[in-house]
């Protein structure tokens, strides 16, 4: 079993899994095949974050399960600096400048989103008035998104973290909270909850602020894991991976030209050349997948001058 | 045609469960009870899960794994999880800390459950270990990972926990409460000093926990139970996740369990949550519950899962009257006090209620039990 968490700008992928499943370790997906992930002690790993240079970010519970720590293995593999007070830590994502977000946890208490760039880990902050907040993802402006409690609302807000400004997402009328999951070129996919379960995609700009993108089926939820800088949406709806493109929720599966056998549960990312990592069967068996566009199809995602 | 009093007793009973009103609506699922799997129950046994009395972990965590498998028809552990949780999920487990070292929610259970939820992607802050009780939960704390989020609706226990807040004497932090939006009305039981005309005594609250999660799994204890016979999933569910639930057993001779605890576990909140139940009878208790005496436990070295909490437990209470009948007791359903069980009715009829107001399978012949032995 192997699942994918994300996709790096030049089509790297990274994720976890097992031969048998009883543990998780994590991987990178390149060119050259899948390669095992340092520094990796404990039987319980699990990759979250990739970049352009084959950096990969994730977490490992220790051998007796009582913490986890985040870890990046780039040049060297190393495990990240907690924050002061804290005593576990997960990385969830990286950039192609080497800077990776996470959160930092104290105990079974409350999260605290941390940045990590040259050596040195910081905490984020909140949201005016928050106490907990975590970071979801880092791009390559140095955008943040996450989630965070506020002063005058216990629930989560999604938040955008860009040039040390905090932007508060907010919730949606009749969602309870939300969450972001991924940014690109301030571009901000995400997750809105309401109080019964239910879940509904999002993407956010400045320009047209929160949109809900609704689910595959009528009355179905989604929820959105990866969003890239044309504003490309990918997630999981009712159980299938979706792709919103062009104001539309498509059913992944739909776009593939050779699909004999998969059944494609959930995208988790896409990059700016729209390739998809995601999770699906075959013949029965959870496999990671990266899926390519053909030249007919390549979205062409508006691109900013300063991209890099 | 003349009534016993018994027989009165449980008819006026009866109707108090029918007048039953709730507040708070939460829609079902595909995952609601009784989930993916109706009537399907999964036992597996391993005879090295416990030595000396000691859990053994890789033997309970090998059970486990195919415990998961089995239920689920997936070829791989990571699998069996994913067909229940997403990485959206935020999961409360609801343990069972009630009860003498060798008769509670065990490490190598607690593990073995956080780790699938991991392997299917849920986030370690997204999962929460649950109980009523933050005094009794302490009691386990050190078999939690130290990471794992938890809540307690209350702070101790008391015979009248009515606080919205949580019963909290001396407002100790870490106490969760209960929802004010969502509850059930049973004015027809009450503790002696309870009023009818004061709704905080007629309505039994939903602790906070159940609200801020979007899946609950129940991870209870293979142990009898002197009121409500055996103390399963439906139990663990009942008790665990509402306030003021005295009142359905309010004195040694008055006994409601077999109305109340399917009318709680009924509620669209509960049921609609509930998706996995985790029956760990590694050891047994088959007297003196729920609270237990070494002496009434047996090695049992079996685990039972379903997502059809009702079917489980049926399976479970009859593991229970099996060996209540080796040890020369009666069945739990026709038993009443003896030296360590005062209360004079027990009611595991509480799992058929469940099962005829459609929560589970509950007839023998509706329900597809397999026993998987490893070793």
């Amino acid at each position: 079993m192997t699942s994918a968490s994300a996709i790096s700008t030049n089509g790297l992928a990274a994720g976890s899994g097992d031969a048998n499943s009883t543990i998780s370790q994590p991987f990178l997906r390149s060119g050259s095949g899948i390669l095992p992930v340092s520094p990796v002690s404990s039987p319980l790993a699990f990759g979250t974050g990739v970049n352009s240079a084959g950096s990969v970010v994730g977490y490992e519970f220790s051998v007796d399960f009582s913490t986890f720590r985040a870890f990046l293995n780039d040049a060297s593999a190393k495990y990240l600096p907690l924050l002061a007070g804290g005593t576990n830590n997960a990385a969830t994502g990286i950039n192609d400048l080497g800077t990776v977000v996470g959160y930092s946890a104290t105990g079974s208490a409350s999260e605290m989103a941390f940045v990590y760039s040259g050596g040195v880990a910081r905490q984020l902050g909140t949201l005016p008035g928050g106490t907990t907040s975590r970071a979801n993802a880092v791009d390559n402006y140095g955008n943040i998104v996450g989630c965070s409690d506020t002063g005058s609302d216990a629930a989560l807000h999604a938040f955008l973290h860009s040039g040390g400004i905090w932007t508060d997402l907010g919730v949606r009328s009749g969602y309870q909270w939300s969450e972001a999951t991924a940014v690109s070129s301030n571009q901000v996919a995400g997750t809105l909850n309401d109080p019964f379960g239910g879940t509904t995609a999002f993407l956010w700009t400045a320009a047209s602020g929160m949109t809900a993108l609704g689910a595959l089926v009528p009355g179905g939820n989604s929820q959105a894991f990866g969003v890239n800088a044309a504003g490309d949406v990918v997630g999981s709806s009712d159980g299938a991976a979706f792709l919103f493109h062009d104001a539309q929720m498509i059913d992944l599966a739909t776009r593939v030209l050779s699909s004999r056998g998969w059944q494609l549960s959930e995208a988790v990312a896409i990059n700016n050349l729209g390739q998809i990592a995601g999770t699906g069967t075959h013949n029965g068996q959870a496999h990671a997948f990266l899926l390519s566009p053909t030249a007919l199809h390549r979205s062409r995602p508006r691109q900013r001058k300063s991209e890099r | 045609m003349k009534y016993t009093r018994r027989q009165v007793f449980q008819r006026l009973a009866a109707a108090a469960a029918a007048s039953a009103t709730s507040r708070g609506a939460y829609p079902a699922t595909i995952y609601s009870m009784p989930g993916l799997y109706p009537g399907r129950v999964i036992g597996v046994k391993h005879a090295d899960s416990s030595i000396a009395g000691a859990y053994q972990t890789l033997p309970i965590q090998t059970m486990m794994q195919r415990g998961m498998m089995e239920l689920t028809g997936a070829p791989n552990h990571g699998m069996a999880w994913s067909k229940l949780f997403s990485r959206n999920d935020v999961v409360g487990i609801k343990v069972n800390p009630n009860g003498i070292s060798s008769i509670v929610s065990s490490k190598a259970a607690i593990d073995g459950i956080t780790q699938g939820l991991l392997l299917a992607g849920v986030a370690p802050g997204n999962i929460v270990i649950c109980d009523r009780n933050r005094v009794q939960l302490n009691g386990i704390a050190s078999l939690l990972p130290k990471w794992v989020r938890q809540a307690a609706a209350s702070w101790d226990w008391s015979d009248d926990q009515t606080e919205i807040a949580g019963y909290n004497p001396n407002h100790e932090p870490g106490v969760s409460g209960y929802n004010p939006r969502y509850y059930v009305d049973c004015p027809g039981y009450l503790l002696p000093w309870q009023s009818p005309s004061n709704p905080s005594h007629t309505r039994s609250y939903v602790a906070n926990f159940v609200t801020q999660v979007t899946k609950i799994i129940s991870l209870s204890v293979l142990k009898d139970h002197q009121t409500a016979g055996v103390t399963l999933g439906l139990k663990n569910l009942c008790q665990g996740c509402m306030n003021n639930v005295n009142r359905a057993h309010p004195a040694t001779n008055t006994n409601y369990l077999q109305w109340y605890v399917p009318t709680v576990v009924s509620q669209p909140i509960i049921r609609n949550k509930v998706v996995l139940s985790i029956i760990d009878g590694i050891h047994g208790l088959w007297n003196a519950g729920p609270h237990g005496l070494q002496d009434f436990v047996w090695d049992h070295h079996t685990m039972y899962f379903g997502t059809d909490v009702v079917a489980a437990d049926r399976i479970a209470w009859k593991a229970i009257d099996a060996q209540r009948l080796l040890a020369g007791l009666p069945s739990e359903e026709s038993s009443g006090a003896d030296p360590y069980d005062a209360w004079t009715i027990r009611q595991p009829q509480h799992i058929t209620q469940a099962g005829l107001m459609g929560l589970g399978k509950f007839r023998d012949e509706d329900i597809g039990y397999r026993l998987v032995t490893l070793a």
